[in-house]
């Protein structure tokens, strides 16, 4: 990912002040949005299921 | 990724992110893995937006946030303070004792709830006189022995810094002996006031003149530039700014009240007048209407204060009616008590005779003419003590006969609540027992109340009080609703003590403040939104700190 762009960055500064606001508003709005919905994974759910003995994976 | 490179794309950007965020929820582990990792991206890319956008908001937001008080409200303030610490010190040459707040020592002196008190305002007294020119050392306090013996111990330990600790000690060992002990110590002090009347008046003469000449003002005109500074102070803190933004800070719940189009304001606004009409009246208007809400916010809190007080003004209002059959006895009362203190004085000689007298004699021989004396010093002293109540009781007599008789010669049917209150705060003591009479006041609200009734005299805006007579304060209310109707503001004055009325003034408290912010700067949107930055930039902390936390404990 690269930098923001420098146009963007133009632009925000023209804005008035409530425009300015309510972009940055909305950008912090969604990285909270974002942040919330990170699930935290168990590292147990991860590991294989262990299969019942005797199953035809044993040899 | 597409390059973004506008607001606009930007902003199509978050929206897709918005709406991305549930279908990136899974109940499987291993996508769920996949899906933080890509939310963990998102992340890592809005931040670096967020971070670069934080900066140009902030600078933008920066030049239209007052970041503290305009330093001209507190020097408005220090200034109308110096004024009303000028009017203390005015007044009639017979007023010394208020006019230099020795009323309220003599009495705390004499009605202290705690012994450390005692000791306080003692030591004010001696700094006090010691400013006036007048240096009080143990021998001044020879009211009795047991004043004397009682402060040669203060002045010994008065610079120590565990004196009032050690002056408890010294309390309680007198006080077994002499249980009127603080009523000697009152008398002691009047009477080194009363003695030192001259002097004092002299300086509290001197001292106003100086501060006059200081401010350029007079006797005369004092009082008119306290009320005008006072009143510029209290409109530059209710306009300025920072103390708006500051009550929105506060009371992040009430600034939906200040939105013109919202329900809230309507049913704030109409209280007291017709919101709609508002809305459609023409600027002028507008502005016309919030400064006659303005006025009613100060004629009710006048209204407030009347009502709060009204006892008091009865109690006033009685004792002119009777005034008929108040007789003038100062002179009788002034002489009962100079024969009194004769009396009394003759009582202590006795008792330093005998006191000489048994301190010549040998213990060993002469062991019964010693016990003979020391019953004789006891019998004396008891009479000593009844002697020092009557001069007491005769004090407080004379002092209230002074005040009827001064009110009755200084009041006429036309004194205003504001005179008959400016009148009354000159004889603490009566004010503070009136008070303290009332049983609906709880003992820790004395003090306070009494403080607040004799703050009326420095109120800048008493209009109300000034005009209406101290006998009439059941008309205050009936001329408030009258005035306004005429201003097509419909409303009904509740009693202070009920819930509504607290209700219709924090409705005024909302106008008044709506009206300073209509005048202001600042408007209703820029406040909440140099808030709700304020809250993201608090959160944008505590996230810096978590993650501080979290690099440590690793």
């Amino acid at each position: 990912m690269g930098k923001v762009s420098a146009s963007l960055l133009e632009e925000i500064k023209g804005l008035s002040n409530k425009e300015a606001f309510d972009i940055y508003s909305k950008l912090f709005e969604t990285i909270k949005s974002t942040e919330s919905n990170i699930v935290e994974v168990n590292p147990e759910d991860l590991k294989p299921k262990r299969t019942k003995r005797g199953s035809k994976n044993k040899k | 990724m597409t390059t973004i490179n506008t607001v606009d794309k930007l902003s199509k950007y978050l929206d897709k992110i918005v709406k991305e965020l549930p279908k990136l929820r899974s109940d499987v582990a291993s996508e769920q893995v996949v899906n933080n990792q890509k939310m963990e991206d998102y992340l890592t890319e809005l931040r670096e937006y967020e971070q670069e956008i934080y900066e140009i908001v902030k600078q933008k937001l920066a030049a239209v946030t007052p970041f503290d008080e305009n330093p001209a409200v507190a020097e408005k303030y220090e200034e109308s303070e110096k004024y009303r610490a000028i009017i203390k010190l005015t007044g009639k040459d017979e007023d010394f004792e208020e006019r230099f707040g020795f009323d309220r020592t003599v009495y705390e002196i004499g009605h202290a709830k705690d012994v450390d008190r005692v000791n306080e305002v003692l030591k004010d007294f001696i700094i006090d006189m010691e400013h006036i020119g007048i240096k009080l050392v143990g021998s001044n306090f020879n009211y009795s022995t047991f004043t004397q013996r009682y402060m040669d111990a203060f002045f010994e330990n008065m610079n120590n810094s565990r004196y009032l600790l050690i002056m408890k000690n010294v309390f309680n060992s007198i006080y077994w002996e002499c249980p009127l002990l603080l009523t000697h110590l009152e008398l002691c002090v009047k009477n080194l006031i009363t003695n030192n009347k001259k002097v004092i008046i002299r300086h509290i003469n001197t001292l106003l003149d100086q501060n006059l000449k200081e401010v350029d003002s007079t006797r005369e005109d004092i009082h008119d530039l306290y009320t005008k500074t006072r009143i510029e102070y209290e409109d530059m803190r209710l306009y300025d700014p920072y103390n708006l933004l500051d009550y929105f800070d506060n009371n992040r719940q009430e600034t939906r009240k200040f939105y013109t189009d919202s329900d809230d304001f309507k049913a704030v606004l109409n209280t007291v007048a017709d919101a709609n009409e508002y809305i459609h009246a023409s600027r002028d208007d507008k502005r016309f209407m919030l400064k006659s809400i303005k006025e009613l916010y100060y004629d009710v809190l006048e209204y407030q204060k009347v009502e709060k007080f009204k006892k008091l003004f009865k109690f006033l209002a009685d004792i002119y009616e009777n005034r008929d059959n108040i007789k003038d006895n100062l002179k009788e009362k002034q002489k009962e008590i100079s024969k009194l203190e004769k009396e009394k004085a003759g009582l202590d000689r006795k008792i330093h005779s005998l006191v000489r007298k048994r301190n010549a004699l040998s213990i060993i021989n002469a062991k019964d003419r010693i016990n003979d004396i020391n019953d004789k010093i006891k019998e004396i002293d008891g009479q000593l003590e009844i002697k020092i109540g009557e001069i007491k009781k005769n004090h407080d007599d004379l002092n209230f006969e002074f005040f009827q008789n001064t009110l009755c010669k200084t009041f006429n049917q036309s004194t205003s609540l504001f005179e008959a209150a400016e009148f009354f705060s000159k004889f603490y003591g009566i004010l503070y027992n009136q008070v303290s009479a009332d049983n609906m006041i709880e003992r820790d609200e004395i003090e306070p109340r009494v403080d607040e009734f004799r703050h009326i005299q420095y109120m800048a805006r008493s209009t109300i009080m000034k005009s209406i007579p101290f006998t009439d304060t059941k008309a205050v209310k009936a001329l408030i609703e009258k005035k306004y109707s005429l201003y097509n503001m419909k409303f009904e004055l509740a009693s202070i003590d009920d819930a509504d009325f607290a209700k219709f003034l924090d409705n005024l408290d909302t106008l008044v403040k709506y009206g300073a912010l209509e005048e202001s700067v600042l408007d209703i949107e820029t406040c909440d939104m140099i808030l709700k930055f304020k809250d993201y930039e608090e959160l944008k902390i505590k996230r810096i700190r978590e993650n501080l936390q979290n690099t440590e404990e690793i």
